[in-house]
């Protein structure tokens, strides 16, 4: 099933964000990431990662560096901070709050991880 | 290299991003992304041509994304600073007027007038500064610290000598107050040495010691010690940023006693020669703490002062009975003055106006990922924040009284002059923090 874009907008910083606690990555593999473990749910505009990356980047929740790949390309890569992982655990309460309240109100049958209602 | 389609889509998000000098680093990321799909979808069994193609579909519409990259690197201008700085400016400009008002006949007159000349050499400088680029100054630190340490040779030589010291510079019609002069250009310089020099080395420590120390003697030996002090102050902040921050590599625990267990011992050996070597600054060091006992001699200032601030009301002129000291009353003592001519309430109104520049400063400094502009827009707001503290604190007669003026407010020329011209390279680097970020990684890359 495909997610409706301005639902999608609101939750890829939290995604991008655990991706990169999980270990460094580049854009494109942050994409096939999403969309392998979301079940192919997540296939967002890929382009559109890239603003929302670079402003991470400025605000200091993610940081860049430049390495060479074996077909003579260079790829940028994203580490998370500090700042970066408190900026998730907010990110991950705040959408917890939020999912299970959507659940509330939409009521029995809809799971929402980790609390089935 | 990459096919035509692949280039129209690149062009059209770049189109939308305004600051060329980023583009290549743009379009580096966006190739390698566009290529390993076009990889994938060949392994699937595209050929090239329509690989390209529907790697472009799967990138999305081109417009967003240009958009959104420019929103993210474009010049970012902090307007609530520059709110600021104009009104405390105004509020200066405001108290020699109201001066000018109550002694048309003296010298009232002649402060606004020229004021207003210093606040549009002032903008000049300001604008210019905003409109570098502040990534060449690293480069030129040496220039910069020869240049600072240059003018205050040249003043102790050649320098227009008042009350025996010698302390300002004539260049064509103008005179410069060689001391303020100085102090961005050391500033700017030093930094640059902290930069390449600090580490756990020894030799590195001692060159770092030996560079920060001419400067604060010439100026103690021009007769400036709180100068002297106030750059040594600011030096060591500025260190101490610097191996906090996340540029130093080192045990940081260890160099900031190593910089500090030093700096103890050489400051504390230093200002107590200089204090008990000098009969006279024990004088004014004792009329701070009793000024009843020589008020017409160095406590007559504290006296006055008080008196301004003992008869001022919550609003009007009050507090301006008597004599005022003529001169500091415009520059250092300006606060007091306008305490004192229109009331406690403007008073309140100034302070709350420093103390939100003081944090605007450091919030600003602080969200400036890229380190060297980190570690300037600290060092110039630590700059201005101990002068406001500092003069604050005098004119409410909890320290002694030394010329130390109020940034933007008192009346003085190359103050002035030469401190919105820092708060325009404040503003410079600032505006640049979303540039130059994508920029500095290359060289990170490099390694």
């Amino acid at each position: 099933m495909a997610i409706n874009k301005e639902l999608l907008k609101g939750t890829t910083t939290l995604l991008v964000l655990q991706l990169l606690k999980e270990g460094d990555k580049y854009g494109y593999e942050m994409t096939r990431e999403l969309e392998r473990r979301s079940d192919n749910v997540f296939t967002l505009k890929e382009g559109t990662l890239y603003p929302i990356l670079h402003n991470l980047e400025n605000n200091g929740m993610i940081e860049a560096y430049w390495e060479d790949t074996e077909l003579a390309r260079k790829r940028k890569y994203y580490r998370i901070t500090k700042k970066g992982l408190k900026l998730l655990d907010e990110k991950k309460l705040e959408w917890l709050a939020y999912s299970k309240g959507v659940g509330k109100i939409l009521g029995g049958g809809v799971c929402v991880e980790p609390i089935c209602i | 290299m990459l096919n035509q389609s692949v280039s129209e889509f690149i062009g059209d998000i770049l189109q939308h991003i305004k600051y060329k000098k980023i583009h290549p680093y743009v379009v580096k990321e966006l190739e390698d992304h566009i290529e390993s799909l076009r990889e994938d979808y060949e392994r699937e069994g595209l050929d090239k041509e329509a690989a390209y193609l529907k790697a472009i579909e799967q990138m999305g519409d081109a417009t967003p994304i240009g958009k959104g990259l420019h929103e993210m690197h474009k010049p970012k201008c902090e307007w609530s600073l520059i709110v600021l700085f104009t009104l405390l400016i105004s509020i200066g400009l405001l108290a020699l007027g109201v001066m000018k008002a109550h002694y048309p006949e003296g010298y009232g007159n002649y402060y606004l007038s020229k004021q207003l000349i210093f606040v549009i050499l002032g903008s000049l400088g300001f604008w210019g500064c905003y409109f570098s680029n502040y990534k060449k100054l690293e480069n030129n630190a040496i220039l910069f610290y020869l240049i600072g340490i240059g003018i205050m040779i040249y003043n102790l030589l050649f320098g227009v000598r008042v009350n025996g010291v010698n302390r300002y510079l004539r260049v064509l019609f103008f005179t410069f107050s060689a001391i303020r002069l100085s102090i961005p250009f050391l500033v700017i310089g030093y930094i640059g040495f902290i930069r390449k020099w600090t580490s756990p080395k020894l030799k590195n420590v001692l060159t770092l010691g030996v560079l920060g120390g001419i400067p604060i003697c010439l100026m103690m030996i021009v007769s400036s010690i709180k100068t002297g002090l106030l750059l040594g102050v600011v030096f060591t902040l500025s260190l101490t940023f610097h191996i906090i921050g996340k540029e130093y590599k080192g045990t940081k625990i260890k160099a900031l006693v190593t910089l500090y267990g030093t700096l103890g011992a050489v400051v504390g050996l230093t200002f107590f020669r200089m204090i008990y070597g000098i009969e006279y600054r024990i004088e004014r060091l004792r009329a701070f703490f009793n000024p009843e006992e020589d008020p017409l001699g160095y406590g007559y200032m504290y006296h006055v002062l008080k008196n301004i601030r003992e008869n001022a009301s919550v609003i009007g002129g009050e507090g301006l009975e008597g004599s005022l000291p003529a001169g500091e009353i415009t520059t250092d003592m300006i606060f007091t003055f306008i305490v004192g001519s229109m009331g406690w309430l403007m008073g309140i109104v100034l302070m709350s106006v420093i103390a939100l520049v003081i944090i605007r400063l450091f919030r600003a400094a602080m969200k400036i990922q890229e380190s060297y502009g980190r570690l300037l827009t600290l060092s110039i707001s630590t700059l201005f924040a101990l002068q406001f503290i500092f003069n604050i604190a005098m004119n409410l007669g909890y320290t002694p009284i030394v010329g130390v003026g109020l940034p933007l407010v008192s009346y003085g020329g190359t103050a002035l002059i030469v401190d919105m011209a820092l708060l325009g390279l404040f503003m410079n680097v600032y505006r640049r923090k979303d540039l130059v970020l994508i920029m500095s990684q290359t060289t990170i890359g490099d390694v």
